[in-house]
């Protein structure tokens, strides 16, 4: 009996050195992703923030005024007066019609009804 | 295989435990249950121990591959609108291990082909030495570094470094500051940041780049660069030595955009140096001439010592002791309180002053914050100028500004109050909304008086010295101030600094424009007076941004008659 527990607790002891190694080496295998994946994630964090701020810099106010004086010979372009800004409700509705220009439209209209 | 190698041991080892082979006694039985007990014992603490690994995720320090950097990594600042403003980008830096280094010589050769001019002698020199580290060039750019890279020089090596980057340029440079080579703020918001904590954490271990949130800034880009192109051609064109744009939110006492010519590159340190690009907004403090009549009138109304019905004897000089004080455009006649403002009357200004009294004068001019240092965001302040005594003539001088010298930004601001409805905001950098402004406002006059005051200000632009910052559809109203500056002791005749407070649109104001401009000449045939440059440079400033900052251009309307009604009653 004691001879089968020795066997047992023999294979039982094997068993687990090497289920413990390879768990210790999938454990390095997944950290050393994980670092790899960290060093991609700090290497694009850091493209995106150099991009960030190439984008800022390209959109500049002060920048793209400087291009538009280069360039409005061909452009045209003028500054905003503030009497061309006007709000919707300020337009005036279409006025009425006169009396006289319906009954003409009126009176073709049913013309050409009839002609149809 | 490895069960017969294992029991063969295990024979070996029981033979040499307990001498001979004894297996089947009974004192054999309960020593071998005695060691399985001890080595099963054994595999239940390592069995546990794996167990805790599992779930415990004990973690190798693998995960901050990147070389630690020494210089500091510090948050983005962006505008209200979330546009960079200053951001970290990656510089490498290059140094030396001179202990590593095989050939000193070889290795300044090459390294000077790289970097022409870099100082020979020196560099072998240091190369030569036996010290660990020495820094030989800090940020390089991606191609030298690729350059050095290839060289393959043993005992050379880079260090990846934070290099702050102003994308603006010189847009906003008063207002951010700068940073010191090892990026740590040094000058306006970039200290500010430093001095509330990033330091600290930084210095505690804590690397809180790129996780921290932005620094929002109350500042509007689009604004600010208008301003600073304004104040940028004033400068070149009424060849001035000095001036300054401000433009406030009324509602809040936040500060839009802020520009101080000549200014600086901030991404070029050398030019942040020198004394003439210095924050002539926030530092420098002016006499702001005739600009504080705004002031005056307004506490004289407050108080009671003067309706916009009153009327005073502006007809003669006014003599206090031995002292007479004039008017530039003398009427010979009385004026009403209008008149007055519109026509900038010194002697009526004067009376009204002196019937409101001095301890009510200097009272309304600690309210309106211009007797203290106006501390904000930023580390730069300029202390005012305040009188010692105040005899009667200190009175009346102040009350047409001179005698006082404040800063623009205390102009401002105390403008803020007197067309908002008579709320003090103290001004900020950072974003602030209403209901924060109204924790931290106070009223400093009465809503009424700021009603008088709005339509004084309006008149004048449409009927007074203010004519050219008259930009139809946005009811601008403002005054202007001509004052002369002190050289050597006295007031000169030519030399003057000019401002103008504005604000619009005058019915309800949401936003105030203040320009003040140093020194200006006689250009265009004009003479140098405030209505000739400081006022035509708000206008243009005004007629940008107003369409930016989405208020609407009205046709004439009936404020104006209101307006014009005051001016022509008796």
């Amino acid at each position: 009996m004691i001879r089968w527990l020795q066997i047992l607790s023999v294979m039982a002891a094997a068993t687990a050195a090497f289920v413990v190694f390879q768990i210790k080496y999938r454990a390095e295998a997944v950290a050393e992703n994980v670092a790899a994946l960290q060093r991609k994630v700090d290497q694009q964090r850091e493209t995106i923030s150099l991009l960030n701020a190439e984008w800022s810099f390209l959109k500049q106010p002060g920048r793209i005024e400087g291009l538009i004086n280069r360039h409005n010979d061909q452009m045209q372009l003028q500054r905003v007066d503030p009497v061309q800004i006007i709000d919707p409700s300020i337009l005036p509705m279409r006025p009425a019609p006169k009396p006289e220009d319906t009954a003409a439209l009126s009176a073709l209209l049913g013309a050409n009804g009839d002609a149809k | 295989m490895i069960q017969q190698t294992s029991q063969s041991a295990w024979r070996h080892v029981r033979n040499a435990a307990f001498g001979g082979n004894r297996g089947g006694s009974r004192g054999g039985k309960v020593r071998v249950a005695l060691a399985m007990g001890g080595f099963g014992l054994l595999y239940s603490v390592l069995a546990m121990r794996l167990v805790m690994i599992g779930v415990g995720g004990e973690t190798d320090d693998k995960s901050s591959p990147v070389a630690v950097s020494s210089s500091q990594a510090r948050p983005d600042i962006t505008d209200r609108r979330g546009e960079i403003l200053a951001t970290d980008i990656k510089t490498a830096s290059l140094f030396a291990e001179p202990r590593k280094i095989v050939d000193p010589d070889e290795a300044t050769e090459l390294l000077t082909t790289v970097f022409p001019d870099m100082n020979r002698a020196r560099l072998r020199r240091q190369l030569s030495t036996n010290s660990g580290f020495v820094y030989l060039r800090r940020e390089l750019t991606p191609r030298q570094q690729q350059t050095v890279h290839d060289l393959g020089i043993p005992g050379i090596g880079f260090r990846v470094e934070n290099k702050r980057f102003y994308p603006g340029g010189a847009t906003a440079s008063h207002v951010l500051g700068e940073v010191n080579i090892d990026n740590q703020g040094i000058a306006g918001i970039e200290k500010y940041i430093d001095r509330s904590g990033l330091t600290d954490l930084n210095a505690a271990g804590f690397d809180i780049g790129h996780n921290s949130e932005p620094v929002k800034l109350s500042i509007d880009l689009r604004v600010q660069n208008v301003v600073r192109d304004e104040i940028a051609q004033g400068l070149a064109h009424y060849e001035a030595t000095g001036a300054v744009g401000i433009v406030m939110d009324v509602r809040t006492g936040e500060v839009i955009a802020m520009s101080s010519g000549p200014d600086y590159d901030p991404n070029d340190r050398a030019q942040a140096l020198d004394k003439n690009n210095m924050n002539r907004a926030t530092v420098g403090v002016y006499e702001m001439g005739s600009t504080f009549k705004t002031f005056t009138t307004a506490m004289a109304l407050d108080a009671g010592a003067a309706t916009l019905n009153s009327s005073f004897d502006a007809s003669h000089s006014l003599q206090i002791g031995r002292n007479t004080i004039h008017d530039f455009h003398s009427k010979g006649r009385w004026l009403t309180v209008p008149e007055i403002f519109k026509y900038s009357s010194n002697v009526g200004t004067g009376r009204m002053v002196l019937k409101l009294g001095v301890d009510k004068q200097k009272e309304y001019l600690k309210r309106f914050g211009f007797l203290d240092t106006l501390r904000t965001e930023l580390p730069e302040a300029g202390a005012p100028i305040v009188p010692k005594a105040w005899p009667e003539i200190t009175s009346v001088t102040v009350a047409f500004g001179h005698g006082i010298s404040v800063s623009a930004l205390q102009t401002a601001a105390a403008g803020v109050a007197v067309v908002n409805g008579g709320v003090y905001f103290p001004p900020t950098f950072l974003t602030r909304s209403q209901d924060e402004a109204a924790q931290v406002g106070r009223q400093v006059i009465k809503p009424e008086t700021s009603a008088d005051m709005r339509k004084l200000l309006r008149l004048n632009v449409i009927d007074g010295s203010g004519r050219s910052a008259n930009i139809p559809g946005y009811l601008v109203g403002g005054k202007t101030g001509t004052a002369e500056k002190v050289e050597n002791g006295r007031y000169s005749k030519t030399r003057v600094m000019n401002a103008f407070l504005s604000a619009f649109p005058m019915d309800k104001p949401r936003y105030l424009v203040f320009t003040l401009i140093d020194d200006p000449k006689n250009v265009d045939g004009r003479d140098n007076q405030s209505a000739h440059n400081a006022a035509p440079m708000c206008g243009n400033i005004i007629r940008r941004i107003a369409p930016m900052l989405d208020v609407a251009p009205r046709p004439a309307d009936q404020e104006d008659a209101a307006v014009m009604a005051i001016a022509s009653a008796q």
